[in-house]
């Protein structure tokens, strides 16, 4: 008969990512145990808390499926003599499947019939299968980080110290490391005091709730809303968590209570990053937000436990932020003392790395790179100034006290204080741009001084660290190259600049003085487009038209991006088919032409001259469109040589006795090669379809 | 509840729980990790109880007494038990309740923490345990130190005990926070503070702290070959703290800390070992029933 099952591990606090994994692991793993096992059974729920990770599975069968296996044996043949009788070969076959030699089938295979042992293997009852399945799922459990405690070597993110394991309403054997598993669960850690016992799998939910803790995270959810709701009821505020802090605050609590705080108008005054970052990151809080947007002087905190002795816990949550509010308000002065170009100067003692020198060198660097890059990628005056301005004061606020203490502010308070000052909007935005994107799916830079800047930085990171042999190995990428590289990639196409990437790779390269930068610029540059190469193929691009743009990807990687869009898309459309069976028998065969020069004279059939025609009409329209990017157009040129071409196959043979015609035609072969080469490098593609 | 009768209270808990009561180390030290009542104790298989206040010094951390929540040396108390006993969150729990501290009453949590302490090649996984949104203690389960794996693990419990005081006693500036009923923690601390911040950031002589380190650092390793561990591991905590000396000073780059943290390291490596040698030539006299 069909039980609940249930499973808890209780543990002590676990960190919000191990709950977070703990959750998605045990739903994937108890529904591979269980499928394993044969045991059927209806939905899984996963429910957890900083304190307990559990799985409620419902109907869970009482017993295995029976499964039946047929094992081939010796052909009929020699199974059974002239008489029907089965031969020492069949019995012994019997014999080692556990069959009786009666009961073996014989059945039509592929080279004849041969005899079949059928052997079927009674499920076993839930119930005895169960202990091992549960504490091999313990064990199949990984986290970031895991721990050992008191005298056990068993490892997992934080101590477990109770379990509760019923199948139905019998209790599962189950020890693990000293813990044994029992109907007990516990409550909430300070407004519970007794066990919570579980009668069966289902009461699970309200049992717990009435031992003061909510197990789903969804109804945690709901409570944190309607506590927000009812907190800022009548007062004109909005709470506006950052949804990284909303799903940390979810499980960081059992039972969430939502407290308003507050802190002096005065502190309104720091940037408001400043007061978020001191609010959510340092201490979980909510920030709330007048109607206009404004930051209001008021917090919300979710804290864990009781509705009635809510004053003590707002003052001291009002205090602790104070404290912050008031470091953060001294730096603030501290640093508004100090200028620009002293900070510029305190750079030349903060070193980047020992063999590259320090910041202020670098911000040097960036100087003159920003200013190549304008160049390279034709962007004017006005960009290079104000990318080059905002390169020489890049890495000023590492020197502030504000992003010595709030470190993730670092390119924010850049760009405040850049305003504050009376530096260009733009300017000042591309302070805080030079790091973006952070992760991968961060946004971009939006300004152009900002995409410059950040090109900028990571063309100096990857040319320094490839010159000085800090090259990412395995796993080890303590300069984050791998990210920069794909970065590089994201902000060119976001920015559709055009720029030779290899020249400024050569150019930082050549800014360290190492002694070939040229040779550094290529190991860089290769490393950029293996990078770029996963990239696009993770995106969904065929591997293979990858490849045929990758060549181009260096000297502009924004082009090489459009082009393989509009090959992509041919594909996709079923299009590409014809341009590249076309290319192929052209490629084929001229690869063996030496001299590529067409004697216009010479070509005497009239698909020739088509076909000539054709290849010389089309050549200026495809630079013109590959020119003005229309690389759908551009590849659409390519797309309408390919009935001349075909025709020219049909009617002509090629390797004809006459040599003189025969080279010429394969020089006309090359040169519309060479056209398909002139888009894309078409030999890499395996196949149209 | 006064300050130094908040320390007394966690002593009176403590020893009320096995632990022995022992005083703070006479060499300077950054925390009571360093004490060696916790970094040799927690090694080896020998169990261990001990409580003890550990003033710790941070130079950076000075702030010539004008900020009213930093400070050049804070005070800790410190508690090791070998083996973490199962239920010690709940006794740690209780023991806030001997400062007059409620958890019931207030936001009690435990926020994650990963420790690390890079010149002890130490590090352990637990919490900030935060009492309405301030740290009051760090609470670590030692997985290795001197870079050698702890078994059994240790918990380590580190009480701040000025935020502590300041929050039992509803007071936003250290210095106000009462010692006893007559004198404040200004009375008794400002002008250290001053005069530490002065040394630290403005006079400390560099030319001789380098040397000193250097020297500190020789002594040990000649100390370590004559088996020495504690004379030893003394030299490892000068070395320690004359680094933290340079380091507020400015005068080490990013690249020369990760040296000078590297170079410690290697020396309380050594001095783990020597011990972890030592006491297992001993017999491990402190496993009573024997193993």
């Amino acid at each position: 008969m069909a039980e609940d099952l249930l499973f808890e591990i209780g543990t002590e606090e676990l960190p919000w990512g191990a709950v977070q994994d703990g959750r998605k692991q045990l739903r994937e793993n108890m529904a591979a145990a269980l499928e394993r096992e044969r045991l059927d059974h209806e939905e899984i729920s996963i429910f957890s808390t900083p304190r307990r990770l559990t799985a409620l599975v419902k109907g869970l069968a009482g017993r295995q499926k029976d499964i039946e296996s047929q094992v081939r044996g010796p052909s009929r043949e020699k199974a059974y003599d002239g008489e029907g009788k089965p031969s020492a070969a069949a019995i012994g076959f019997a014999r080692s499947k556990g069959v009786p030699v009666e009961e073996l089938q014989i059945w039509e295979a592929e080279k004849g019939e041969f005899v079949f042992a059928v052997i079927r293997e009674q499920g076993k009852d839930t119930f005895r299968i169960l202990p091992e399945m549960l504490a091999e799922l313990i064990r199949s459990f990984s986290f970031k980080k895991t721990m050992r405690w008191g005298e056990g070597e068993f490892r997992f993110a934080r101590p477990i110290r109770w379990m509760v394991a019923l199948y139905g309403e019998k209790v599962i054997p189950l020890v693990l490391e000293g813990v044994e598993a029992g109907p007990a669960s516990r409550g909430h850690r300070y407004l519970c005091k007794k066990e919570v016992v579980i009668g069966k799998p289902s009461d699970y939910l309200e049992a717990l709730r009435e031992g003061c803790v909510l197990a789903d995270e969804m109804e945690r959810r709901r409570a944190v809303k309607e506590g927000v709701e009812e907190a800022v009821y009548g007062k004109s505020l909005k709470a506006v968590p950052s949804p990284d802090t909303l799903d940390e605050v979810m499980d960081l609590v059992e039972y969430p209570h939502v407290v308003m705080g507050y802190f002096d108008e005065k502190y309104l005054d720091l940037p408001h990053e400043v007061l978020e970052t001191a609010m959510q990151e340092h201490q979980r809080y909510f920030p709330l937000e007048r109607e206009g947007g404004e930051p209001a002087p008021a917090f919300l905190v979710v804290h864990n436990g009781d509705t009635t002795q809510v004053d003590a816990i707002r003052i001291g949550n009002e205090r602790v932020l104070r404290a912050r509010l008031e470091d953060a308000s001294f730096f603030f002065k501290e640093d508004r003392c100090i200028s620009q170009e002293q900070r510029l100067e305190r750079l030349k003692s903060v070193v980047w790395q020992a063999q590259l020198g320090n910041m202020y060198e670098k911000s040097l660097r960036l100087e003159d790179l920003s200013g190549e890059i304008s160049r390279l990628a034709h962007l004017g005056p006005l960009v290079s100034e104000k990318a080059q301005r905002a390169a020489i004061l890049s890495k000023t606020d590492l020197v502030t006290a504000m992003v010595i203490e709030f470190t993730s502010l670092q390119g924010v308070i850049g760009r405040i204080y850049a305003s504050l000052e009376g530096e260009d909007p733009e300017t000042a935005m591309a302070l805080e741009e030079q790091y973006r994107p952070r992760i991968a799916g961060d946004s971009l830079p939006q300004t152009l001084p900002g995409a410059v800047l950040s090109l900028a930085d990571k063309a100096d990171n990857l040319a320094g660290c490839f010159g000085a042999d800090l090259i990412p190995t395995g796993s080890e990428d303590p300069y984050a190259l791998r990210r920069q590289a794909q970065a590089i990639m994201a902000i060119l196409v976001n920015s559709g600049m055009h720029l030779d990437f290899q020249a400024i790779l050569e150019h930082a390269a050549g800014k360290f003085g190492f002694p070939d930068p040229a040779a550094i610029a290529r190991e860089a540059g290769d490393f950029c487009l293996q990078r770029w190469r996963q990239s696009l193929i993770s995106e969904g691009f065929s591997y293979d038209l990858v490849a045929a743009v990758l060549p181009l990807a260096l000297r502009d990687p924004a082009d090489a991006r459009g082009r393989l869009e509009a090959m992509q898309h041919a594909r996709n459309e079923g299009l590409l088919q014809k341009a590249y069976t076309g290319f192929e028998r052209c490629w084929n065969l001229s690869r063996k032409a030496g001299n590529h020069k067409i004697d216009e004279s010479l070509l005497v059939e009239e698909a020739e001259k088509e076909l000539y025609s054709r290849l010389v009409w089309s050549q200026e329209p495809l630079r013109e469109y590959l020119d003005n990017d229309e690389y759908q157009a551009a590849l659409e040129v390519l797309l309408a040589l390919a009935p001349h071409i075909d025709r020219f196959f049909e009617e002509i043979f090629v390797m004809g006795d006459e040599l003189q015609l025969r080279d010429n035609r394969l020089a006309l072969l090359a040169n519309v090669a060479g056209l398909f080469l002139e888009f894309a490098d078409f030999s890499q593609v395996v196949t149209g379809e | 509840m006064f300050f130094q009768d908040m320390i007394m209270a966690l002593q009176s808990y403590w020893t009320g729980r096995g632990c022995i009561l022992t005083q703070p180390h006479d060499v300077e030290v950054g925390a009571g990790t360093f004490n060696p009542s916790t970094f040799l104790k927690a090694l080896g298989p020998e169990p261990w109880k001990v409580a003890y206040v550990e003033p710790s010094r941070r130079p950076a951390d000075g702030r010539y007494a004008e900020n009213p929540n930093r400070l050049h040396q804070h005070t800790q108390f410190q508690v090791i038990i070998k083996p973490s006993p199962d239920d010690i969150q709940d006794v740690y729990l209780d023991s806030l309740a001997a400062l007059g501290i409620n958890p019931g009453l207030h936001d009690v949590r435990f926020v994650e923490d990963d420790w690390e302490s890079p010149t002890l090649g130490a590090w352990g996984l637990g919490w900030e345990v935060w009492l309405d949104g301030m740290e009051i203690t760090q609470f670590t389960y030692f997985q290795q130190v001197g870079s050698i794996d702890c078994r059994p693990v240790s918990v380590e419990l580190t009480y701040g005990m000025e935020r502590l005081a300041m929050y039992v006693q509803e007071v936003d500036n250290v210095f106000d926070v009462k010692w006893n009923n007559d004198l404040t923690y200004g009375d008794v601390q400002r002008r250290a503070e001053v005069e530490w911040s002065v040394y630290s950031f403005e006079l400390a002589d560099t030319g001789l702290v380098f040397k000193l380190f250097d020297i500190n650092e020789a002594d040990a390793g000649r100390l370590l070959e004559k088996d020495l561990v504690l004379p030893a591991y003394d030299c490892v905590l000068r070395c320690s703290h004359l680094f933290n000396i340079l380091d507020a000073r400015g005068v080490i780059s990013v690249t020369e800390r990760t040296g000078f943290i590297g170079r410690v390291r290697e020396l309380a490596r050594a001095v783990a070992s020597a011990y972890v040698k030592q006491r297992s030539e001993m017999g491990f006299p402190l496993l009573k029933e024997g193993v």
